[in-house]
């Protein structure tokens, strides 16, 4: 019993070392996160039915995605989705310029780099929300505190990223563009550059979580509007399934936000994908 | 020693500094402090910001903690079992997106404005990069080496204790030090939310009195502690992983 349990397992680890996986009840990989997502939903009305939590507070599925649909229709939902997502994406999108521009400028110039290391060293641990506070003194309440606090946000995991991607550029290709007479700023922006935006999207793609995160904190603790202060005003006043709604729709939103990351990321970067792909064949 | 210090990073701090405390003395607003104003602050109020960041980094040590001690088994098991992988990955896939801050309403409503809410919701934070590195790490664990735990008669449960856990403790650790400073920063964005005490807290009473100095030296405060624990995880982080370095230092030779 015991040897042929130890050779079925052993044939699968083979199997799996190869790529292949033989299973016997196999689902369809686009089935099994269907699978799981039913799953939970299961769990949770399971856990509403036992009754041992209060259904104000914690309501049932239907409930739920009755809220959800409800507010697909509603102009207020859209008028927050808006506002919150253009507030990160406008966030990211300047940390994403100033940051990679900084970078540029710190593998041009060493003594920037240099300059910048200790800073962006202590700003990187800095939680965004901390800012919040003396920012509305200083910005107000307007547009002007959200860029701040989520470009904050951003900014230096990219700024990062970038500096340590710029870093990596091999001296072969360094080399062979100085040889083709590429200037300094030539040779950076024609092939370090280029070379280096695998890795900065890597960064790119963590500061767009952080840019949700930070806006909607930013809204919470401004408490003006978009759909973090939407989020704290339907907890306040117990319209909780409404509540529940708008976290599964910022649950989407940072879906759908690392998505376009990953398709811009394959449009500026997609060479590499397919140059580790002919490598690795 | 002299030449190991970093004089431009230096230098570029104590200019933005002076340049600081000079339009601040230029300026001579209240709303407006200079740095050595901050500094004032910084200094009277000591005891008080000991206290308070002591309280908001025992909460981060919590919801760090129970997440260390409940996703790195959990992410093994994941890893070395993808039957159960399949079926688990998408439902993290499905709540990772979820910034962790947005949960503050509901852990509000479930367990109050305490330590407690506090605390779930740093341990939600601090999860993901823990599990999801634990899992990757078990995945590209050499299979030679399950093999021969294997071969040896090891049980499933001892190998993912003696050999996978080693084996991706390199990855872990990386996953540990994002979880840290994800809990550190979480820890003090919900003492804003959920307003009781610690350094949010803080934070946000000094927002309300307009005393901006000391707002500006709680902000200080946060980024020292910060500092000084982003410094002890790299040195255990050292500790712990001698021997990968010290291999990976003979394989480079």
């Amino acid at each position: 019993m015991n040897v042929t349990l130890g050779t079925r397992r052993d044939a699968r680890a083979v199997a799996t070392v190869g790529g292949h996986e033989s299973r016997r009840f196999a689902l369809p990989a686009w089935a099994r996160p269907l699978v799981t997502l039913l799953g939970l939903l299961l769990l949770w009305q399971a856990v509403v039915l036992t009754g041992r939590i209060p259904q104000e507070y914690l309501p049932g599925v239907p409930a739920i995605a009755a809220a959800f649909v409800a507010q697909l229709g509603a102009r207020e939902f859209w008028a927050g989705e808006a506002l919150t997502m253009s507030r990160a994406i406008g966030g990211l999108l300047l940390a994403t310029l100033s940051g990679v521009g900084f970078a540029l400028l710190g593998a041009r110039h060493r003594v920037v780099q240099r300059a910048l290391a200790p800073l962006s060293q202590i700003m990187l641990s800095l939680p965004p929300a901390a800012l919040v506070p003396l920012s509305i003194f200083a910005l107000g309440l307007g547009a002007a505190l959200y860029t701040f606090i989520i470009w904050f946000a951003c900014v230096w995991t990219i700024y990062a990223s970038a500096v340590s991607a710029l870093e990596a550029s091999e001296p072969v290709q360094r080399h062979a563009a100085r040889s083709f007479g590429y200037g300094a700023w030539e040779c950076l922006w024609r092939v370090r550059l280029p070379a280096a935006w695998p890795e900065i999207f890597t960064g790119i793609r963590i500061a767009a979580a952080g840019s949700l995160m930070a806006a909607v904190a930013a809204e919470m603790l401004a408490g003006t509007d978009g759909l973090g202060f939407m989020l704290y005003d339907t907890a306040f006043s117990l319209r909780i399934p409404e509540m529940f709604a708008l976290l599964a729709v910022m649950g989407l939103n940072g879906v759908a936000l690392n998505g376009v990351v990953v398709r811009l990321r394959r449009r500026v970067a997609g060479w590499h994908d397919e140059l580790a792909k002919m490598a690795g064949a | 020693m002299l030449q190991r210090l970093n004089w431009p990073g230096l230098l570029f701090m104590a200019a933005l500094l002076l340049a600081w405390e000079l339009s601040a003395r230029a300026v001579a607003s209240p709303s407006y402090p200079g740095f050595a104003t901050v500094l004032q602050s910084l200094v009277g109020d000591a005891p008080v910001f000991f206290e308070q960041i002591g309280i908001t980094l025992a909460r981060a040590a919590a919801g760090f903690g129970l997440a260390l001690v409940t996703m790195l088994p959990l992410g093994i098991f994941i890893g070395r079992t993808p039957k159960v992988g399949q079926y688990l990955e998408p439902a993290i896939d499905l709540l990772r997106p979820l910034p962790p801050l947005a949960i503050v309403p509901v852990a509000m409503l479930f367990a109050g404005t305490g330590s407690a809410a506090k605390i779930s919701v740093i341990y939600y934070s601090a999860c993901f990069p823990l599990l999801l590195n634990a899992i990757d790490a078990t995945r590209a664990t050499h299979p030679l080496l399950v093999n021969v735990g294997r071969s040896i008669g090891l049980s499933r449960l001892e190998i993912m204790r003696s050999i996978d856990l080693p084996a991706a403790l390199p990855q872990i650790m990386s996953g540990v030090r994002l979880s840290v400073a994800l809990s550190l920063l979480i820890s003090v964005s919900a003492e804003m939310l959920l307003s009781t005490d610690g350094i949010g807290n803080y934070l946000m009473r000094a927002q309300e009195q307009f005393r901006i100095a000391a707002g500006l030296a709680g902000i200080t405060v946060v980024a020292l502690a910060s500092l000084a624990v982003n410094t002890v995880v790299r040195r255990v982080e050292q500790r712990l992983l001698a021997w990968h370095h010290a291999r990976q230092g003979l394989a480079s030779n």
